[in-house]
């Protein structure tokens, strides 16, 4: 097995800084900018009143970090506003998602945390007359290719981004939770939400996590892997500690929506990474359940503690380059059948390669 | 450029960056630099022969993107008589060409040629001297000013015309840990038509909200960037400079303006 980088075990255990030596400092501040995780590092320490033993020279990395993270949240909470109040017009109200979703429910996972877009979940038939009041509100879509825009709109959980005119914020609209072709895909009609404190409109906690898990696990570029896993850790063990049933309902409900599998890997690799407290007979239940076959466990091992642990390096070694690229194929291949993936990546090829050519010229 | 900086030995490192070589074909032909922070790649590859350019502009994107404990403005600053001098100004405004006169031949302290970091709890000046940037008619204007002065290799083409890098004064670097007090804020504009040029006291206003569009962290930092530009303003006069070139009549003016001001 790998060894895990240095930031997991302060993630874990952020009392394991009070020993650290210089070399130490330097390969956790190394990985909290690689992963993007520094602001997550500085409310971990603030909390636990660890900061002082932070050397005084390198502490700026991690209060600027956490001073980016309260300007992104801030920048967020407006977004938020503006979005709710351009769909009231038209009587929708959006069930908002992934990073946005963990502010929103003041979930731990949320502090510190940078956020690189605004997600929102619209039931499909609600589209046309969302995209038109959003429209009407500032949000204009990037100009697409139209093989790109027939991608969107023909197999994807969501319609192509749109940027706020005024406010450049990225505004992703779902109106499923996952690729239309993908082999784990369900109805997103049977999603169940909940109102937040504020009165804002998100998934409730078991399918908040399990929407994280199919996403994570399903992805093709694991560039954020490590900060996403940290995520999970962190619902998992903040839901685990105040719901007492907690575990029963992850899994009741991960195998009444299908994707245990993901689940299984979510369970596992949390456990084998952040040493997340999931009970035994849950990680044997959902082992039993949802195991692939040992021959490809041991595959999909070797390959998620790859790219779940280190981002795909810009130099240098070639295993984890290569565990990267495994990902991304089969990102795809889960995201679409054979029939649809080769023509899709060969013409994604074609107009890379061109556009590349003519750029040359 | 940097022979006068210190070398550190059993010490942290704030930024741990790379310059390489890019890959694959670009290894025989045309070759090409690339510059990387951790695994983050945020510039297009450079042709090879720009690579110190290239280093420059990197560091001042590793603390403009990174460094919130301290507004970060666009604008050059140097000191003298404990005051700091900002000198903020569009691409064009010459204000790395005053700059270069002002620490070459007036005896003012480089506190940095790019990136003024005002302190937020005390709107005093941080310094980060490095190598000042001379571009295209500057190169030769500051040559022939300072014949001793040391200007790397000019690089040609590159996005900003021509670069040739001036090496500070010994004493910039030394003294890197001195802060500098609010002194003045001179906007620069270099304008031939103005004989001996002009110099006009400014509204403070009008100098705020030029300071928090030129900065790179105004709005990460929201109300305490808004504090920190307060407090500075609040001991430093603003002024609206035009020169018509000549940098000695420059030099005295900014001399006889810090000496006075506070």
């Amino acid at each position: 097995m790998l060894d895990r980088p240095l930031i997991c075990a302060v993630l874990t255990q952020p009392d394991r800084i009070k020993g650290f030596d210089l070399p130490n400092w330097q390969a956790l501040l190394s990985q909290g900018y690689s992963a993007r995780l520094l602001g997550r590092l500085y409310s971990l320490f603030t909390e636990r009143e660890l900061f002082r033993y932070v050397p005084d020279e390198l502490k700026w990395h991690f209060s600027s970090a956490f001073e980016l993270s309260l300007s992104h949240a801030r920048d967020m909470h407006i977004e938020v506003e503006k979005v709710e109040a351009a769909l009231r017009m038209v009587g929708i109200v959006p069930v908002f998602l992934k990073g946005v979703a963990y502010d929103l429910a003041s979930d731990r996972s949320g502090k510190g945390r940078l956020y690189a877009d605004v997600d929102i979940y619209v039931p499909v038939e609600q589209l046309p007359s969302a995209e038109h009041a959003l429209g009407l509100h500032g949000w204009r879509s990037e100009k697409l290719s139209d093989y790109d825009n027939e991608y969107y709109r023909r197999w994807m959980h969501e319609i192509p981004p749109l940027v706020h005119a005024e406010r450049a914020v990225t505004l992703d609209v779902h109106h499923s939770l996952l690729p239309l072709t993908c082999r784990y895909a369900f109805s997103a009609k049977r999603l169940m939400m909940e109102s937040t404190m504020g009165g804002h409109r998100i998934l409730c906690n078991t399918d908040r996590i399990l929407h994280a898990i199919c996403h994570l696990f399903m992805e093709s570029e694991y560039d954020k892997g490590l900060r996403d896993l940290s995520d999970l850790d962190l619902l998992l063990r903040q839901h685990a500690e105040t719901d007492p049933l907690f575990w029963t309902r992850l899994l009741e409900r991960a195998d009444d929506l299908g994707v245990g599998r993901l689940c299984f890997y979510a369970l596992r690799y949390t456990l084998m990474i952040f040493n997340t407290p999931i009970p035994e007979d849950v990680a044997e239940q959902s082992q039993r359940k949802w195991a692939p076959n040992p021959i490809v466990l041991r595959l999909a091992d070797s390959l998620f503690l790859r790219v779940l642990t280190t981002p795909p390096p810009t130099d240098g070694n070639l295993s984890i380059r290569l565990a990267h690229f495994a990902m991304y194929v089969r990102g795809h291949w889960l995201r679409m059948p054979l029939r649809l993936l080769i023509p899709h990546l060969l013409r994604k090829g074609w107009m890379g390669l061109s556009a590349g050519l003519s750029k040359q010229n | 450029m940097y022979a006068d900086a210190d070398l550190l030995e059993d010490s942290y490192i704030d930024f741990t960056i790379s310059l390489q070589r890019s890959s694959g074909l670009r290894r025989w032909f045309k070759r090409q630099v690339v510059f990387s922070f951790h695994d983050q790649t945020p510039f297009l590859p450079l042709p090879e022969d720009q690579s110190l350019p290239l280093m420059e502009w990197a560091l001042n994107w590793c603390v403009s993107n990174h460094y919130h404990q301290a507004l970060v403005v666009h604008a050059a600053v140097v000191e003298k008589y404990g005051k700091a001098l900002i000198l903020p100004g569009q691409p064009g405004a010459g204000k790395s060409t005053l700059c270069a006169a002002l620490v070459t031949l007036g005896g003012f302290r480089l506190l940095s040629d790019e990136l003024t970091l005002l302190d937020l709890q005390s709107g005093r000046i941080l310094p980060n001297p490095r190598p000042i940037s001379l571009k295209n008619k500057a190169i030769e204007i500051i040559r022939e000013l300072v014949p001793d002065s040391r200007i790397s290799r000019v690089v040609h083409d590159t996005q900003k015309g021509s670069v040739g890098l001036l090496k500070p004064p010994a004493n910039s670097l030394r003294d890197w840990q001195e802060e500098a007090l609010p002194g003045a804020v001179v906007f620069p504009r270099f304008n031939p038509a103005v004989k001996g040029g002009t110099l006009q006291e400014m509204n403070k206003g009008v100098a705020f909200m030029q300071i928090a569009n030129q900065s790179f962290n105004y709005s990460v930092l929201a109300e305490k960037g808004f504090n920190a530009i307060a407090l500075h303003l609040d001991q430093a006069k603003c002024f609206a400079f035009e020169y018509d070139g000549n940098l000695d009549a420059a030099v005295a003016a900014m001399d006889e303006l810090l000496a006075d001001v506070g």
